[in-house]
């Protein structure tokens, strides 16, 4: 490496051959490198970089409509901090900067809000409980984190210290200001929370502690007697490739039903079929993030007529 | 410019087999209720004097403000420094950044790799793509049993039953067809 480094730089200076001091200099300037670390600074520090157009364009590229305190929004209580401590030390007075630190805690509540009211919008049939723990889960940390990442937060975040890496706390806090400061929240929400649910089974996030209960309590708001496991089939009983067929009846009408190697086990996935059904939440019925997307373009093609 | 030093080098191989692969993946599903283009900003570095950097000047005094005008969602710098070679940065908002020297490059050639480069999704290219198509989900249709998509008028059925037991023939024997003939031939 070093001895390439040597005669790119013998060709550039334009001698035949290389200095032998070149090398051991070479060396030493790369220990003493390795020593101090390489200095990567901030992507908003470097000359090629313009705030306000960037928050302009950030603004357009995620169709939000920006409200007064947009700016604030990236601004991280560290960095304020971190400003004004540096003032003090140098003998100035602490600057009065707004940071991002409250508008992210009423953007957290307003997030909250929103994602109830849409949630049970899509999911019409949804207990209050499963509507609560999938909101926690868009809500999560590591859920917001993500989307923040992938909207490319990190280089807008206003924060102290050094390198291109953002803490996902910060940036998350970001998201969470942005998401209190813009005026059009319930597309935006739709368009990059919510989205998160697509795909996703709501059982997988949505872990019912006891099913069995959970579908007789059911039955019993809907006057229907409890449920019954009937076996309608098996094959290999008593080998190891067994199978037990399971469905659930509630006053000889059928509700759901599963398979799975013992009858415990398949009257468990059979209950968790039913309460599929039941919530509305099954793949056979279409998703209702297909059905916005249909909608989205049928709006859009509004005004073409198909020949 | 140390900061453009990435910290996965060792990854930039020309060799493809030690490329690290990967699957296609879009963020916030993409396109599903709303697109987002994927660049970020788009930095025009050049000189304002040397002959390496005349196409790209150019470029910029005839075809910038299109540039501007077709994506409203990049914020676009020019860079201008003295006596280094012309170069295109592109940063995409999945964080990637995608550098090019334009040196060689006329000005028709420089607006096709800008045209890629505004156009892409900013894929890391010292990654192989594994695949053209991906799933998230483990499976679509669920853990197979053999009661899957069995006709449900075979729960009637009563056993032992002749129609069951019957050997399925999938295409007419050859019986069927010489009988077949004979009916569909016109009489002399």
């Amino acid at each position: 490496m070093l001895t390439r480094k040597c005669l790119e730089a013998s060709l550039a200076l334009g001698v035949r051959g290389y200095k032998r001091s070149l090398f051991p200099t070479l060396t030493v300037l790369k220990k003493r490198q390795d020593k101090v670390g390489v200095h990567i600074p901030q992507r908003s520090a470097v000359v090629e970089w313009d705030f306000d157009r960037e928050v302009n364009i950030f603004c357009k590229r995620f169709s939000v409509q920006p409200g007064p305190s947009i700016r604030d929004a990236f601004r991280s209580q560290a960095f304020v901090e971190n400003e004004n401590e540096q003032r003090v030390k140098i003998g100035l007075e602490p600057l009065a900067l707004s940071s991002n630190k409250q508008l992210a805690e009423s953007g957290l509540e307003r997030l909250r809000e929103v994602l109830t009211t849409q949630i049970s919008e899509i999911y019409p049939k949804l207990p209050q409980q499963g509507v609560e723990a999938v909101r926690n889960f868009l809500c999560s940390p590591e859920s917001l984190t993500d989307v923040a990442s992938q909207m490319g937060f990190a280089p807008l975040v206003i924060r102290p210290g050094d390198g291109e890496a953002v803490e996902p706390e910060l940036m998350r806090e970001a998201f969470l200001a942005v998401f209190g400061s813009i005026e059009n929240q319930g597309d935006f929400c739709r368009r990059y929370v919510l989205i998160q649910l697509a795909g996703k089974d709501i059982m997988d996030i949505w872990h019912p502690i006891d099913v069995s209960q959970l579908l007789n309590s059911i039955l019993k708001k809907r006057n229907q007697p409890p449920y019954e496991p009937r076996l309608i089939g098996d094959a290999g009983r008593n080998t190891l490739e067994s199978v037990f067929y399971v469905a659930i009846y509630s006053d000889r009408k059928f509700l759901g039903k599963g398979a799975h190697e013992t009858q415990a086990a398949a009257v468990d996935v059979a209950v968790r079929d039913a309460l599929k059904r039941v919530f509305g939440i099954t793949r056979a019925e279409r998703s209702p993030f297909e059905i916005m997307a249909l909608k989205s373009i049928y709006e859009r093609n509004a005004g073409l007529t198909t020949s | 410019m140390l900061w453009i030093i990435s910290e996965n080098r060792a990854e930039c191989s020309t060799m493809n087999h030690y490329k690290p692969g990967f699957f296609l993946k879009e963020g916030f599903n993409n396109g599903m209720l709303q697109h987002v283009p994927s660049l970020a900003r788009l930095t025009f570095k050049f000189c304002k004097s040397h002959g390496s950097s005349r196409f790209m000047r150019e470029y910029i005094e005839s075809e910038i403000m299109d540039l501007a005008r077709q994506c409203p969602t990049a914020v676009i710098y020019l860079k201008p420094r003295r006596h280094r070679d012309p170069v295109v940065v592109a940063e995409y908002i999945n964080g990637h950044k995608e550098e090019l020297r334009c040196n060689p490059f006329s000005k028709q050639e420089l607006i096709r790799w800008i045209n890629l480069m505004t156009t892409t999704s900013g894929r890391p290219s010292n990654q192989k793509l594994l695949k053209y198509s991906a799933t998230s989900s483990i499976s679509i249709q669920g853990p197979w049993n053999p009661w899957v998509y069995k006709p449900t008028e075979e729960n009637l059925e009563e056993l032992p039953s002749e129609r069951l037991s019957a050997a399925k023939a999938t295409y007419p024997t050859a019986t069927e067809r010489v009988l077949d003939m004979v009916k569909t031939s016109q009489p002399r």
